[in-house]
């Protein structure tokens, strides 16, 4: 077994020295241009893992968001409900608009 | 993170608004998928039995968009947990290299070597760290929560949180550095 790693400046043995760097890393925050690079590589490679979303990274939404539909929206506001409820409006109920839902609510009326 | 909007955000899904919900869904799904990637073998399955728990409890939660991510994160260690494929189930030696990996090991290939450094490769550099220390990098970077939170969620003090995240940013940049990766 071997011990932790050095710090990152020469000629000081022990990890504390490079700290401050290493708190940069985890906060996300610019690292100086003279830090050692194998720490701006460092700070690169985990920047990308915190970055925007790759495709898969997005797998689940539909099942996250029919539990969402079950277990949240208000019975019949769902995208699927409205279009339900407009399909099962007689047409004189809403003359003029496709959203009769929200003709319903308009101020003034 | 959503920011300023955030609790707009969260009192339109309370709401049942599903735009909303949407983005909140798909502003933390990265950072949770990432995560349960390095702590569990079914990270999709994992993460869907998390919303179901958020969604049900949603109305519930009170705090802000740091609370929400340390509430969320906290319920998707448990499930993972539950799903009994945590962590201990991982390799404890380093991964079969792959030809990322393989290319950083010619220093004068380092250039192209690190532009083909794919988030795939680094999550299996991460994931070859010791499991706590690989978590707690995960939940400090790339989740984004505060010393404070990751704390709570593995159940450490605020000071092994902190010695176990430069340990494995020690270990991953001794393995950038070996590669010879330079910038």
């Amino acid at each position: 077994m071997h011990n932790e790693m050095p710090g990152f400046f020469p000629g000081r043995p022990g990890g504390e020295h490079d700290e401050p760097l290493l708190d940069m890393i985890l906060e996300r925050r610019p690292i100086p241009p003279g830090a050692p690079p194998e720490i701006h590589g460092l700070a690169r490679m985990l920047a990308a893992v915190a970055g925007s979303a790759e495709p898969g990274d997005l797998a689940g939404q539909a099942a996250a968001q029919a539990a969402f539909t079950r277990l949240v929206s208000p019975p019949g506001t769902s995208p699927a409900a409205l279009r339900s409820a407009r399909r099962s409006l007689p047409a004189t109920a809403c003359p003029d608009s496709t959203t009769p839902a929200m003709a319903t609510y308009a101020p003034g009326r | 993170m959503i920011g300023g909007a955030f609790g707009v955000t969260l009192a339109g899904a309370r709401a049942g608004d599903e735009a909303a919900f949407a983005r909140i869904f798909r502003d933390v799904q990265p950072a949770l998928l990432r995560y349960l990637r390095v702590i569990a073998t079914d990270p999709e399955d994992v993460a869907g039995e998390t919303w179901v728990q958020v969604v049900a409890g949603l109305r519930r939660f009170r705090g802000d968009e740091q609370d929400f991510r340390a509430w969320l994160f906290t319920i998707a260690r448990n499930r993972a947990a539950d799903a009994g494929r945590s962590r201990a189930r991982r390799p404890a030696v380093p991964l079969d290299m792959t030809e990322a990996d393989q290319q950083l090991t010619t220093p004068d290939a380092a250039d192209q070597a690190l532009e083909a450094l794919s988030t795939h490769t680094t999550m299996e550099l991460i994931k070859s760290l010791p499991s706590d220390q690989a978590e707690i990098i995960m939940l400090r970077v790339v989740a984004g929560l505060d010393t404070g939170d990751v704390a709570r969620i593995v159940g450490k003090s605020p000071g092994a949180v902190r010695v176990a995240a430069h340990r494995g940013l020690r270990r991953l940049a001794g393995q950038v550095a070996q590669a010879g990766v330079t910038l």
